[in-house]
């Protein structure tokens, strides 16, 4: 395989132009272009989120999520299966706006699709300033939790093979309040304790080291995927000819 | 209470309103000032004193080959590698699209060896379809100027110095055409400049510095080729007429989409500069030397715009008619200058009596006779360029808000054509920006987002037409069930908590002059000598005035301010090789 290595900006510029030749002006592709910039930055594979999302759809509709039911401890929203990366933002937005006026504390997500994905958008919320936790199973029973601390310098990712329900598959859940005594065996307490194996536990010093690595150095690129990024993300220019010169000056 | 500071109040009444600041011909009016980044830089390189030397040298003896400088900062060490390869005329151009040039370059971090060279020679002349490392700065191109490069050769190789007049028609030799930075092809983030290259931790003072050298290198290599041609006859360039020549630059419709897309950053640019005016007319007033220090950077100034040769009829208008109220202004203040007590007064009177563009340069002249007060202000506060939605918010404040700050958005009907009749685009030509016509011109379905009035205009309607029985009560709310607009309205909520962050004027109507945003970002580049080609691109003149490296090691007076050309010193006599 063949790499090429792309700065920061270079990848941030490539997506926008990528989301917004895709979402247009539909929604925020700004947003949706940050979150997979931060999920390529802590090698989550958010291009390549978005690009299977882009061999299954040959173009953007927004499915706004449903809310479900807002007026209990937990706020609960349909997501849809539509891949987070472009409703993330908005399901912060909502949490919010929703967990104010309802005095939420948690916020699950059913059918939930690559619940990663709204790692980057929770973690830049306000609403989770001081505690955040972040629990998912995905197809292969495989369960993760994402979990900062008050102080919000912990920034750690667990994943485990800890037998969680089935019902729990596609399912996120979401909490703002530390109810668990802000340590994190209490909450693989709630797991399953006697079972749990952590098989990759992320240190919140590889979560800095690893941003400022990709900020100096940039980005290894596979050539294939960049190649497809980019004439996606070249979808945006319009085709030049003599009179569109004279549009530049000429 | 004081009357109207070019016409309009704000909260202070010294800091002018964002309608009379924002408005699209007065920031087309903006001059260099002290804070400029070009005039930033060469503070800092004189007052670091910083040691710029050749390092390699291989021009053959028509000047083609390569030239390496070695620039050493107190605490760091960076090279500028030059690249002169052959051009067929008929090839230069100043477009963006152009494929060759006759020199390229690149500003890079570290030490450099014989390897590194290679991979550059492979890769800088290509520009944008080359891969640089991760410790590039900087990368460009430049292109001679076809009336001075051979005429100074000539007169250089013939014993002479070029005639002045010459040097006023066209104030350069090479003429750059793009500067690339910050991560672009593989070359180091601003956020890695600013960091780890300090030097250059000043928003496109590495940029800045690049042009600066090639004004350096168009030194070197012309008198290099003068004495080849003529060993025994040829002179080197005096060093006063070297520091009347500048660096040329060509600016296209790309720097317009900057302004929009970073606003925070351009009301950090604005606000600093108002910021100083302000101060300075609260706390400062005239008296005989500041009155005589203002009329005679007045006088200089009218000068400076009698010096400068443009074919463009509106801009020579604009000149013309600046310099006669530059001249009428000198003459108002020397028979009021008993009477004028105050700054308010004086700059009040120029509002009220002079054009736009006077008023600007008369700004520019205050801000420069009180230095301290703008070297105060120097240092950048860095900005966070951050644009977040407030979905708590409700939509009632969010529907305030835009009456309040987007009053001069809501005026404009799009139902009519001449207010919807252009769209800007990016072209799969380098994705150089461009301007089409609606209806006629391809490419409007790919329209960039540059119409900010169109678009606050719809979400405003859209607010507008939430019932009262709606569910939807915060911004949050809103933009779940219309997404589409949440990009805007967290500008425009960011954009609330400042005064000059969005240029006041609807970019997609018939007859828009997207030169005064090229002029208007120039202004604060520290640009000067705008020669419009026509509402669409420009060619100006950087450095002209500044000092040369071979004056680092002297002491430094920072006055090459609206700079002009002294007739006595093309009669000293040359200096010999």
């Amino acid at each position: 395989m063949k790499f090429t290595r792309v700065s920061n900006n270079e990848l941030r510029a490539i997506l926008n132009n990528a989301c917004e030749a895709f979402i247009g002006n539909k929604n925020d592709f700004e947003e949706t272009a940050s979150t997979i910039l931060w999920l390529e930055t802590y090698d989550f594979s958010g291009i390549d989120m978005f690009l299977n999302h882009l061999d299954q759809h040959s173009e953007y509709n927004y499915i706004q999520p449903r809310i479900i039911d807002n007026e209990h401890a937990s706020l609960i929203i349909d997501g849809k299966y539509e891949c987070h990366i472009f409703n993330a933002h908005l399901i912060s937005d909502i949490a919010c706006t929703l967990f104010k006026k309802y005095e939420n504390e948690g916020l699950a997500i059913i059918n939930s699709k690559n619940p990663e994905a709204l790692v980057p958008k929770l973690i830049e919320s306000k609403l989770f300033k001081n505690y955040l936790s972040i629990n998912w199973m995905d197809e292969n029973y495989l369960s993760y939790l994402f979990y900062r601390n008050e102080n919000g310098s912990n920034l750690i990712i667990y994943k485990t093979d800890s037998e969680l329900n089935e019902k729990y598959i596609n399912t996120v859940v979401i909490n703002n309040k530390n109810s668990h005594k802000n340590n994190e065996n209490e909450i693989f307490k709630l797991n399953d304790q006697n079972k749990l194996k952590i098989i990759n536990r992320i240190q919140p010093e590889h979560f800095r080291s690893i941003k400022q690595q990709k900020l100096m150095d940039g980005f290894y690129m596979e050539n294939t995927k960049l190649n497809k990024l980019s004439s996606i993300a070249n979808n945006v220019l319009v085709k030049s000819s003599e009179k569109s010169r004279l549009g530049a000056g000429e | 209470m004081h009357a109207n500071l070019n016409t309009a109040q704000s909260n202070d009444q010294f800091m002018r309103d964002p309608s009379v600041v924002m408005d699209l011909r007065r920031l087309g009016s903006f001059y260099p000032y002290k804070l400029s980044f070009m005039r930033k830089l060469i503070r800092k390189i004189m007052g670091q004193k910083w040691k710029i030397s050749i390092d390699h040298f291989n021009l053959n003896d028509d000047g083609y080959g390569e030239i390496i400088y070695d620039i050493r900062t107190p605490k760091d060490r960076f090279h500028f590698a030059v690249f002169s390869n052959f051009l067929d005329p008929n090839e230069r151009t100043d477009r963006v699209i152009a494929e060759q040039w006759d020199i390229t370059l690149t500003l890079r971090h570290g030490k450099f060896d014989q390897n590194q060279l290679e991979m550059l020679r492979n890769n800088v002349p290509l520009q944008e379809k080359g891969r640089m490392s991760s410790n590039t700065v900087v990368l460009s191109r430049a292109n001679r100027s076809s009336r001075n490069f051979d005429y100074v050769i000539g007169q250089l190789s013939s014993g002479q110095q070029p005639s002045i007049e010459k040097i006023k028609e066209v104030g350069y030799i090479y003429r750059t055409t793009a500067v690339y930075g910050s991560g672009k092809f593989g070359m180091a983030d601003w956020e890695k400049v600013r960091t780890q290259y300090k030097d250059f931790s000043e928003p496109f003072s590495a940029e800045m510095f690049s042009c600066f050298m090639i004004r350096q290198f168009s030194f070197d290599q012309v008198e290099h080729i003068a004495k080849i041609k003529s060993p025994e006859n040829s002179v080197a360039l005096k060093n006063s007429i070297k520091r009347n020549l500048g660096i040329g630059n060509a600016t296209g419709l790309g720097m317009a989409p900057f302004l929009i897309k970073h606003p925070l950053l351009i009301n950090n640019w604005i606000e600093k500069r108002e910021k100083v005016l302000c101060e300075i007319l609260k706390t400062t007033q005239p008296d005989k030397n500041s009155l005589d220090d203002f009329l005679s950077l007045a006088q200089r100034a009218f000068h400076h715009l009698e010096e400068i040769v443009s074919e463009n009829k509106m801009q020579n208008k604009i000149n013309k008619d600046a310099a006669e109220d530059l001249k009428r202004m000198i003459g108002w203040i020397s028979k009021n200058k008993k009477v004028i007590t105050n700054w308010t007064d004086l700059i009040d009177h120029v509002g009220l009596n002079y054009g736009v563009e006077t008023q600007e340069i008369a700004n520019t002249i205050l801000i420069e006779i009180y230095p301290d007060i703008a070297l105060d202000m120097e240092n950048d506060d860095l900005i966070d360029e951050k644009y977040e939605l407030m979905p708590e918010m409700s939509v009632i404040e969010l529907q305030n808000i835009i009456k309040e700050k987007y009053n001069w958005a809501l005026k404009y009907n799009f139902k009519r054509k001449k207010n919807n009749s252009v769209f800007w685009y990016r072209s799969e030509e380098k994705m150089e920006p461009r301007l089409g016509q609606r209806g006629s011109d391809e490419g409007a379905e790919k329209e960039m987002l540059i119409g900010i009035a169109k678009i606050v205009s719809e979400c405003y309607k859209s607010i507008c037409s939430i019932s009262n029985s709606s569910q939807i009560k915060t911004v949050g709310e809103f933009v779940f069930a219309h997404p589409e607009y949440r990009k805007i309205i967290r500008r425009i909520q960011t954009l609330s908590r400042t005064t000059y962050g969005e240029i006041q004027a609807n970019l997609l109507e018939e007859d828009v002059m997207p030169i005064h945003l090229l002029r208007c970002k120039l202004s604060f580049f520290g640009v000067g000598k705008f020669d419009p080609k026509s509402r669409l691109w420009v060619r100006n003149t950087m450095f002209q005035g500044a000092p040369i490296i071979d004056d680092i090691a002297d002491d430094y007076k920072d006055d090459w301010f609206f700079p002009t050309i002294q007739p006595s010193e093309q009669n000293r006599n040359n200096e010999i090789h």
